[in-house]
């Protein structure tokens, strides 16, 4: 089995209330990707048949990294589908994750996380890596992931367009919803 | 709350210098001026008879304003193309980022 996000454009009327696995619309802040997005877990691509919805980007994912902290109730699932610049080492491309993973240890906010490449067999994709985390609140993410100086003077220099050594491609999806339920 | 530092160091050939410093305070200086961080300081110095490294150093009041220095940047095509056209004539380039100790 695979785990899956799915971005999903909505008509005005439609509800991704009952769609199995979890799912929810964008808070504001989101940016790039649809107007929802879908996690489940699925041997092939998923498809949804009830109308208004449909799938605009998909990926599959490949773990690289991961870990599961116990948190009760709601809670902020936020996704980054990003891609790397072509032809990056795969020594870079080791640090660069190994960049990404240690935010945990250095932000007490990100409860459980993942990381993963895209699987291109499965979902051939402009993205190359799916950064997952859920937090207790949208404060966790908006002020002590943002205000985090291993973020803005370490593991953004990855990302920082001005910067000689950034790998990471201009444009990225960066959406995050309320789930109910554990999401990772 | 934390000031932020944004430290760049370019190595070019001498007679580049003069010219790469005047089109910075005509092209690139406003826009980071305008995004909301400041040049605090500018240095140089010899790496032999022919090559000089520059450091400019530029300061963010808090880190809401490198945010917005760094996000701003990502959509303004001219300071993409300030730093290709930098990249074509620099021996070296670096920037790094601090936060006040």
């Amino acid at each position: 089995m695979t785990r899956w996000v799915l971005q999903l454009k909505l008509a005005p009327e439609a509800s991704v209330r009952d769609l199995p696995g979890a799912a929810g619309q964008h808070e504001p802040g989101s940016y790039g990707g649809g107007d929802a997005t879908w996690d489940i877990v699925a041997d092939v691509l998923p498809t949804v048949d009830r109308p208004g919805i449909e799938v605009v980007d998909a990926v599959a994912l490949a773990p690289v990294a991961s870990q599961h902290v116990s948190l009760e109730g709601p809670r902020v699932k936020r996704t980054l589908l990003l891609g790397l610049k072509p032809g990056i080492p795969d020594d870079v491309r080791t640090s660069f994750e190994h960049s990404l993973t240690g935010m945990p240890l250095h932000i007490g906010a990100i409860r459980s996380w993942s990381l993963s490449r895209v699987d291109q067999a499965l979902s051939p994709s402009r993205w190359t890596h799916v950064w997952e985390q859920e937090y207790e609140s949208i404060d966790g993410l908006r002020v002590d992931y943002s205000r985090s100086s291993y973020h803005w003077a370490g593991v953004d220099r990855w990302f920082d367009t001005e910067m000689p050594d950034a790998i990471v491609e201009n444009t990225f999806t960066h959406v995050f919803y309320v789930a109910e339920r554990p999401v990772l | 709350m934390s000031r932020v530092a944004i430290i760049d160091r370019i190595t070019l050939a001498e007679d580049r210098v003069e010219s790469w410093l005047g089109r910075l305070d005509q092209e690139y200086r406003p826009t980071v001026e305008e995004r909301g961080a400041m040049l605090v300081s500018s240095w140089r110095r010899h790496i032999d008879g022919e090559t000089i490294e520059l450091c400019l150093v530029w300061e963010c009041p808090d880190i809401a304003a490198f945010w917005k220095v760094r996000s701003e940047a990502r959509l303004d095509p001219r300071i993409l193309e300030w730093w290709a056209a930098t990249d074509d004539i620099a021996i070296s380039r670096d920037r790094k980022v601090y936060g006040s100790s």
